[in-house]
């Protein structure tokens, strides 16, 4: 019987620990507590926003090399506040053919003001390389990442005309565990 | 057209204007499952039907006053022009972006475009008779 019982027992608090382990790390993004939001920074002057953020995001800020950020955005959601306008965007985006806009880290290393997270943005079907500058703050609830990072429409196949030349997307992330 | 008519003309024309541009959006909003009232309140309705109905009653008696009676026509004719040009402004209107459904706020604001001129072009004749 001990020989079955001791095994047993060292395989629960193997399993427990390395559960309670990947649960710490985990993080749940709010339902409507976030914001995916792009201003024009070059060309036609406009902002907008896209909903339908799905993410798995696995961040330890003592143990980045475990950290992965995947997260995908439906692009058919996308609202500048004008009906005409969201049309042309929503084919500038190809959102029929690609309702996904896909980002996935590759690393994320730590800088003099927060993080970086690397990793690959895909939009239409270009997927390039970018660097995502965040910070992360902890709070009772969970905690808050902000990020903001700029893009070039047209390489990523986003050339339709009207579209700006230069993007900035924020980013506004809440999350619990 | 006295100064007393042209009062009543703008009053009359708001109200009425005003009466269907809240009848219409509750329809709309009711039908379509939208809500505009963060830009377009009731007293924005009232505000804008006012302006539109006093602007135009005041055109009737500088027109009548400056070529007399055989301008009304023409006067009419620019009215529902100008309110046909002015859903221009409500194409290219950028709502908040935390209103959902921006594609359905033209159909809801472009009809309320026509009311100030279609109460003033209705009411008018009935005054003038007076």
């Amino acid at each position: 019987m001990k020989k079955i019982i001791y095994p047993a027992f060292i395989a629960t608090i193997i399993s427990t620990s390395a559960f309670t382990i990947v649960t710490g790390n985990n993080w749940t993004v709010k339902e409507d507590s976030y914001t995916v939001k792009f201003n024009s920074k070059k060309g036609k002057d406009f902002s907008g926003i896209f909903k339908g953020l799905k993410s798995s995001i696995q961040f330890d800020e003592a143990n980045l090399s475990t950290s992965k950020i995947s997260a995908s955005i439906d692009a058919n959601t996308v609202n500048t506040g004008n009906g005409m306008r969201n049309k042309h965007a929503r084919q500038g985006l190809g959102a029929d053919k690609f309702p996904n806009i896909k980002f996935e880290s590759v690393a994320i290393v730590k800088t003099s003001s927060g993080y970086e997270a690397n990793g690959k943005l895909t939009v239409k079907d270009v997927t390039k390389e970018i660097k995502l500058p965040f910070t992360f703050n902890k709070n009772a609830n969970g905690g808050v990442f902000v990020g903001k990072f700029q893009l070039i429409p047209s390489e990523y196949h986003v050339d339709k005309s009207g579209t700006p030349e230069l993007l900035e997307i924020e980013l506004n992330v809440e999350v619990t565990q | 057209m006295n100064w007393r008519n042209i009062i009543l003309l703008g009053l009359i024309g708001t109200t009425l204007s005003a009466i269907a541009c809240a009848i219409y959006a509750r329809i709309y909003t009711q039908a379509f499952y939208v809500d505009f009232s963060k830009v377009i309140a009731l007293p924005n309705m009232i505000a804008a039907c006012a302006i539109g109905c006093f602007l135009m009653a005041t055109g009737y008696a500088l027109a009548i006053k400056w070529k007399g009676e055989k301008t009304v026509g023409w006067l009419n004719v620019a009215y529902s022009v100008l309110s046909f040009a002015s859903i221009v402004g409500v194409l290219g209107f950028n709502l908040p972006l935390d209103i959902e459904s921006p594609e359905m706020f033209p159909g809801m604001v472009i009809p309320m475009h026509f009311f100030p001129a279609l109460s003033v072009l209705s009411v008018y004749p009935l005054l003038k008779s007076k």
